[in-house]
């Protein structure tokens, strides 16, 4: 039985997302579009050219690789396939209804159109799509190649349409999901086992081929962090003054290293007058800033924003399904002038927002800078010029308008800068101070607000002016340890070691973290992960190795240039693997026992707060009884007879804050729910600070 | 054998520390000289109590100031 009621042959196109498929329909639609609802499944039924279009969609990936052995605990795992997913997830038995009816309505189909996002991911979607659901129709379905979700861009790709495209991609993007099945399963599995036997209870403990790089950087920046020896040095500065201005300028050397030179320089000047040596004036340029790619929209938004990389990646998907924005998982940093730059800024100069810069550009010479990357399969992150449909969200409105002011911003004149470095000699020692102004805004104009571009001004000063002296500071200074990553700068680390790709490195920092080997906003590694990270390098150096997790990467791009066989990178990855699972298998006590410490001393680190304010010998912790299952606070002094103890909100995510109620000493705790509001408060009930709360509200 | 500090495995070629605290070890007795010329005057015990009070100070490192101190002071 079909689907539809007309039985003659018909295209079949198969979209990602359901929001995709929407637009892809309205935009192929010449006449009337007609909708079926299955269930929540919506089909697009159109006539185009006189031959009739119907336009379903998946919902990102129908399909996984997976291994017919159900059974968790069971490792090695070689016998892998695709299977789709509702068997292999049991909550997403939803995705089963899915495939039932693209499998039915490719039966009377006889042209196959793929139009899921041109990338590995969305390559492996659509083939897996026309592989299994379309029978094996992956080789002479046709390719419809889109950057952006607007009616023309979406059109010229049906256009041009071409049979066989991307196979080299989705051949890439399976073998991907293969290797990194066969790497994360049988080490995730060896580890969790190995925990499993020799504790109580059970813990996913996951460790992967990008996983394990990534969990390197981190701990090695820990260890770094954590065996710092900072070491002393001087910093000189003299305040001066002329007339009613002053300048602070600084000792020529930024660092003195002994105690004895900083004095006597001190001695030497204090009350001195200073005079100017020398007054030098430079221009210099700011080029304007490459346009964006996935990367940089996700280092921008955090700075901006404070927008993590997952969350970045999150709104700008649905700024693109709603015609908003190009296509985001791009490593590109070109926007070709196949784009129609005039189309784009005509249609932001629609947007009272954007009239004014859009005009300015448009007045312009119109020519983008171009950064140095390029990716075949799509352009920079650019705006559509399309007006939303929708009221956008707050966090929509706030990367949308990064996006734009960008856009804007690649097209701007250089900016012109001026530097003014004055030179102060106080008794034979020099100081230094500079200023620096804009002499031409240029690009600056479209997008200050999101660079740290501002004036620093300093009086006029000419060579020999005198300058009264005011104060001058000897200030002791330690070095610094390096800074801890946090989900930005790990994201940039690992773009510059390329592993991973554009689209996953995101999912990888939030899967770390939600694994309990990162904790915090500045990401600190935890006893977990230390352990995990011993575990690997004794037993399985290379999955931590960027050497190893580069090379198969390497070996993917080969494979998408139809440059290597897929199955030699299988066969490699599973020769390399078998070695570390024997060792691991060879040593599974000594893992357990490893592994059960370390989640022990993760969990009691989660639960202490800070020390107890009424015995000043324990701590106080988050406990739950064994006889209420209740949560509360209480001493771990209890044994030697300390009985402090409150109440904690049943509900929400309760973290120490490590600080101090000021009123009564007891530890405060935030606790955050579901909906992201969160509370601070005191743990104690019989807080004065309540009970002040409480009179003010009466 | 275990760590004199932290209970994990000592590195076989020290006298009881791990490789972490070890590598602490080490790195406080290079930089003692550079505090001793930075200061002028600085003994042992009084540059392990600076280092263990500096918010800089890495903890595996403070952990050693303090197992240092109380061995001098045994």
């Amino acid at each position: 039985m079909s689907l539809l009621h007309d039985s003659s042959p018909y295209t079949l196109v198969i979209c990602e997302k359901p929001d995709a498929a929407e637009r892809v329909a309205e935009a192929l639609s010449e006449k009337e579009l007609n909708i079926t609802k299955y269930g929540n499944i919506k089909i697009f039924i159109l006539k185009r050219s006189g031959r009739t279009y119907v336009v379903c969609s998946a919902i990102g990936h129908l399909y996984t690789v997976s291994s017919p052995f159900q059974k968790r605990y069971v490792y090695p795992v070689f016998d892998v396939g695709w299977f789709p997913i509702h068997m292999i997830d049991l909550k997403r038995k939803y995705i089963s209804q899915r495939i039932a009816i693209i499998k039915k309505l490719a039966e009377n189909a006889d042209v196959f159109i793929n139009a899921c996002d041109f990338d590995q991911e969305g390559e492996t979607i659509g083939f897996n799509i026309l592989k299994y659901a379309c029978n094996e129709k992956q080789t002479t379905a046709f390719r419809a190649k889109f950057s952006t979700l607007t009616k023309t861009d979406v059109q010229e790709a049906f256009r041009t349409t071409v049979q066989g495209l991307g196979i080299g991609l989705a051949k890439a993007g399976r073998t991907r999901h293969i290797v990194d099945f066969i790497f994360g399963i049988n080490l995730s599995r060896a580890l969790s086992e190995s925990f499993h036997k020799f504790n109580q209870g059970y813990r996913v403990i996951t460790i992967g081929r990008v996983q394990g790089p990534v969990l390197s950087y981190v701990i090695n920046r820990e260890v770094e962090i954590r065996t710092f020896v900072p070491t002393p040095f001087w910093r000189l500065h003299a305040e001066l003054a002329k007339a009613d201005s002053t300048i602070i300028a600084a000792y020529e050397k930024k660092r003195v290293l002994k105690i004895s030179e900083a004095q006597n320089i001190k001695k030497r000047c204090r009350g001195k007058k200073g005079v100017v040596t020398k007054v030098t004036k430079s221009k210099y340029n700011q080029f304007p800033p490459f346009p964006l790619n996935l990367g940089d929209l996700q280092k921008c938004a955090y700075q901006a924003f404070g927008f993590i990389p997952s969350q970045t990646l999150r709104i700008s998907e649905r700024l693109y399904l709603n015609a908003l924005i190009s296509y985001p998982r791009t490593s590109s940093q070109k926007l070709p002038p196949s784009i129609d730059y005039l189309r784009i800024l005509k249609g932001l100069q629609r947007d009272k927002v954007f009239n004014k810069d859009a005009t300015e550009v448009l007045h312009g010479k119109m020519i983008s800078n171009q950064g140095p990357k390029n990716d075949p399969a799509h352009p920079a992150i650019y705006p559509t010029g399309d007006i939303s449909k929708y009221v956008l969200s707050s966090s929509e409105n706030k990367l949308y308008d990064l996006i734009v002011r960008r856009f804007f911003a690649v097209f701007g004149e250089v900016a012109k800068m001026e530097r003014i470095s004055v030179t102060v000699d106080i008794d034979g020692y020099l100081f230094n101070t500079y200023g620096k102004q804009t002499l031409c805004e240029g690009w600056l104009k479209f997008y200050r607000k999101y660079v740290n571009a501002d004036d620093k001004l300093i009086l006029h000063l000419v060579e020999n002016d005198e300058l009264s002296p005011k104060s001058l500071v000897m200030e002791e200074k330690f070095t610094q340890p390096p800074r801890r990553y946090d989900q930005c700068s790990l994201l940039e680390k690992m773009e510059q070691e390329n592993i991973g790709t554009k689209t996953t490195r995101a999912n990888i920092i939030k899967t770390l973290c939600d694994r309990g080997y990162f904790s915090g906003t500045r990401i600190f590694a935890t006893d977990i992960a230390f352990a995990v990270f011993d575990v690997m390098k004794q037993y399985s150096p290379e999955i931590i190795s960027v050497e190893m997790t580069r090379k198969i990467e390497d070996n993917l791009d080969k494979i998408e240039r139809s440059k290597m066989d897929e199955k030699i990178v299988i066969h490699q990855a599973v020769d390399q693997i078998m070695d570390s699972l024997f060792e691991i298998k060879k040593a599974e006590q000594e893992i357990g026992g490893k592994l059960g410490q370390a989640v022990i001393k993760t969990i009691h680190k989660q639960h202490r707060l800070n020390l107890c304010p009424i015995c000043k010998k324990g701590f106080l912790i988050i406990i739950r009884s064994k006889k209420t299952n209740k949560r509360f606070v209480g001493c771990s002094g209890y044994n030697a007879g300390c009985r402090a103890s409150a109440p904690l909100p049943q509900n929400g995510t309760v973290t120490s804050t490590g600080k101090t109620c000021s009123s009564c000493g007891w530890p405060i705790v935030n606790i955050r729910f579901k909906r992201k509001s969160t509370w601070r408060l005191c743990t104690n009930t019989t807080c004065i600070s309540k009970k002040m709360v409480k009179k003010d509200e009466m | 054998m275990k760590c004199r500090i932290c209970k994990r495995e000592a590195i076989e070629h020290n006298s009881g520390f791990c490789l972490y605290h070890n590598e602490c070890i080490t790195k406080i007795e290079a930089d003692f000289e550079k505090w001793q010329q930075a200061y002028g005057e600085l003994n042992w015990q009084t540059y392990l109590q600076r280092l263990s009070e500096r918010p800089e100070t890495g903890n595996w490192t403070k952990e050693c100031c303090y197992f240092l101190k109380k061995r001098k002071e045994a």
